[in-house]
């Protein structure tokens, strides 16, 4: 039997995971659907209308799914984990609460665009409200990844004075907006997210490319292109941002830097990256070493500077070690997706159409499934590598739970929910996608 | 209670009382949906396709700004209320469940869309059910135990002011429901209902207040009965079904009542200004409520204008 620390633990990981998939979707999707408008004014093609309106209903979809999963997180958050509500209430609220004013945003512009596409006579004016949405989405998402950051690298009172008598003293609200590792992590999870969100795209049209012909064809086919060089900026730009968010842990949260990489040892100088790992009695067994790798990453070009190890901390505060795993898994699946997208990238620029072959085809869908997977990983590394910390350094999740056996009964139903109704969302949102001939004639 | 503290029970009981207003417009759609499908559905579906989403935006922005304005009474109400905020969020995520596939699966799936509809209507209603027992529990503070974080029921229901106020209310948004969303049938019935409803509320509230704060049900009742009343004469039936004119009246009947209440939680047992944060955050809060409910009061005034103007007038 689960103890409710556990149990709270698990179902708050499950309702962010699949709130996570909807956000993705909702934040890519906002994107495409401006682009495709735009070109429908600019071009008045009619297959551009037709996409632009498919994307936009499934946008409302996953849009929908994601409000619900959101607001299910927004009553967890103080239901599961009071103490660290009351907590984050009096030091750093602001985020969420700015964070609901861009929610409003985003509710409003999205269905006064979808709803009440018809009734625009300026079609610059409904576009307009495409822009509305774009920001809604992101700005909610890099409001809430400061409360994220906030956990992770915790500001804005007197930390010392809490832990010494339980007391919220010395309160600076505003400084949870420019925390130690907020921008890092904001510029990395924004660029993730558009990436994972990219590739989604680019998986979907992959596959009704493949199984549609002619017109509609050729608009997947502009789907395609359009979404692979969305990925692609995005991927890049990720790749980056991950080089610096780790740097960041390096003096923010060494502990976690020296678990995900591995580090049993610190050190100054000519530090290897171990490739894979599993740790299993004090020894780790089926890894590459690449010797000074994991030095001269850290500090290009000299490679001398000092690199964190998990001996230098009590067993007792490591977080669990395979999160080097799925470290692993992130980085060089992220690798991987960036060779593919420079691929089709190059191919668009020097013209060449590569998008009908069949491994380009294949590859485009599994891409879309394997850029989730890296993003996942991204996240189940940040969340488990701050364990057994809720808020780092200061109060642990075990302290923050809600310890009561009812959640656990109704939670597991909540969660049995999920799994029945979330994979029907996403088929039904693949439905949506699905363009027909007599959608285009009618329009 | 210095100004700060009292502007920012005002700004929480206005973000309630929008809250609830909204909400109240999928209630009466929820009874009317069951009810009366093939009379309302067209209508109900005009006005509530677009706005649930508003809806559950409000729910999380009255939720937030609870946790900023009494932080440290969160692990009370977490322990407390624990069984009923999950039971709510499962319904609540059934409820966003059915209205998205009844409006978009529509006939393509085993069940219908009207089934569906039926089903939203359905889970609504028990939403509406358990956010009328907390609230009345919140007030009351009958069933609540505060030593022991727990809050029984049963214990609540049996008292018939408790009881008294959940049936009210489900009195009263049904018969408000009928000028709402324009129903011809039973329309002289549904005076009879709210006037009922409001009078089992009316003493509902008087008791759970402890006979202290019934000076402050003059304008509500007032406000309540104005719509129904109307409803009944040819000449006034119009207005009475505007919407604009239910969505003004009823903000105001729930924040009078809801700031008569505060600050006072739990039958008195809570003052809530002795929950509040540090003053760091209470004037932050303050000023981010100043400039971001003006923003939301301006999206929400063009969204209702953009409504009112193309599409509730080509009805």
């Amino acid at each position: 039997m689960l103890d409710p620390v556990t149990f709270d633990r698990l179902f708050f990981a499950l309702s962010m995971a699949f709130h996570m998939i909807f956000v993705t979707i909702t934040m890519g999707l906002s994107i495409l659907v401006s682009i495709y408008e735009l070109r429908y004014i600019k071009s008045k093609k009619i297959e551009y209308k037709v996409l632009a309106k498919k994307l936009a209903k499934a946008l409302v979809l996953s849009f929908a799914f994601g409000t619900a999963s959101g607001t299910l997180i927004a009553f967890e958050l103080f239901s599961l984990f009071p103490k660290f509500m009351a907590v984050a209430s009096q030091v750093a609220i602001l985020p969420f609460y700015v964070e609901v004013f861009a929610f409003f945003l985003e509710t409003i512009a999205l269905i006064m665009y979808f709803y009440f596409w018809e009734n625009f006579k300026n079609l610059y004016a409904h576009w307009f409200l495409s822009i509305l949405v774009i920001i809604g989405t992101a700005s909610s998402a890099i409001l809430i990844t400061m409360i994220n950051a906030f956990m992770n690298t915790p500001t804005g009172f007197n930390i010392a004075n809490f832990i010494s008598t339980g007391k919220i003293t010395d309160v600076n609200p505003w400084a949870v907006f420019n925390g130690p590792s907020t921008w890092s992590e904001e510029y990395h999870v924004i660029t993730t997210t558009y990436a994972a969100a990219g590739f989604m795209m680019l998986a979907i049209f992959s596959y009704y490319y493949k199984k549609t012909k002619d017109r509609i064809a050729e608009i997947m086919k502009n789907g395609m292109k359009t979404s692979s060089i969305f990925a692609g900026i995005s991927i890049l730009l990720a790749g980056i941002s991950g080089h610096f968010t780790e740097l960041m842990l390096l003096t923010e949260q060494p502990l976690k830097y020296a678990a995900i990489e591995l580090n049993f040892y610190p050190a100054t100088s000519n530090a290897p990256e171990l490739i894979g790992g599993l740790y299993y009695n004090n020894s780790t067994y089926f890894y590459i070493s690449i010797p000074n790798l994991q030095s001269l990453l850290a500090y290009f070009p000299s490679g001398n500077g000092y690199l964190p190890g998990l001996y230098e901390y009590p067993a007792s505060l490591w977080p669990p070690l395979y999160i080097h795993l799925t470290f692993d898994l992130m980085v060089f699946g992220g690798i991987l997706l960036g060779i593919f997208a420079l691929i089709l990238f190059v191919s668009i620029i020097f013209k060449k159409d590569i998008f009908n072959k069949r491994t380009i085809i294949n590859g485009s869908i599994i891409s879309g499934f394997l850029a989730m997977a890296v993003y996942d990983a991204g996240w189940v590394t940040n969340e488990v590598g701050r364990q057994p910390w809720i808020i780092y350094n200061v109060m642990t999740v075990e302290e923050a739970a809600n310890v009561s056996s009812v959640i656990i009964p109704i939670g597991f139903s909540i969660m049995v929910f999920y799994l029945v109704s979330i994979p029907i969302t996403i088929l039904y949102i693949l439905k949506i996608l699905k363009v027909k001939v007599e959608e285009i004639s009618n329009v | 209670m210095t100004l700060l503290e009292n502007l920012e029970l005002f700004f929480n009981a206005s973000i309630f009382a929008i809250f609830f207003t909204i909400a109240s417009t999928e209630l009466m759609a929820g009874s009317m949906l069951i009810f009366y499908y093939k009379e309302t559905n067209e209508e109900i579906k005009k006005f509530i396709v677009p706005i649930w989403e508003i809806t559950g935006t409000f729910l999380v922005f009255y939720v937030v700004n609870v946790e900023a304005l009494v932080p440290s009474l969160i692990p009370i109400l977490a322990y407390v209320y624990i069984p009923y905020i999950l039971l709510f969020i499962f319904v609540y995520g059934a409820r966003n469940g059915f209205i998205i596939f009844a409006e978009f699966i529509g006939k393509t799936f085993a069940i219908t869309e009207e089934q569906l509809y039926k089903l939203y209507g359905f889970v609504t209603l028990i939403l509406g059910t358990l956010l009328l027992i907390a609230y009345g529990s919140l007030i009351s503070g009958v069933g609540v135990d505060l030593n022991n974080y727990s809050f029984d029921l049963f214990q609540y229901l049996s008292y018939w002011p408790d009881a008294g106020f959940v049936l009210g209310s489900a009195l009263i948004y049904f018969g408000l429901a009928h000028s709402f969303f324009r129903v011809e049938k039973n329309y002289k019935l549904s005076l009879s209902l709210t006037v009922f409803g409001v009078l089992m509320n009316s003493l509902s509230f008087i008791y759970f207040t402890n006979f202290k704060f019934y000076n402050y049900l003059i304008l509500p009742i007032v406000f309540t009965l104005i719509i129904p009343v109307m409803n009944q004469f040819y000449y006034t039936r119009k207005y009475a079904r505007n919407k604009i004119l239910y969505l003004i009246l009823m903000s105001l009947t729930v924040g009078i009542t809801e700031k008569a209440i505060l600050p006072y939680l739990f039958g008195g047992k809570i003052n809530v200004i002795d929950y509040f944060p540090n003053s760091a955050i209470q004037v932050a809060m303050f000023q981010a409520t100043i400039i971001g409910g003006t923003l939301v009061g301006i999206f929400l005034a063009y969204y209702f204008y953009f409504y009112f103007k193309k599409i509730e007038r080509n009805v």
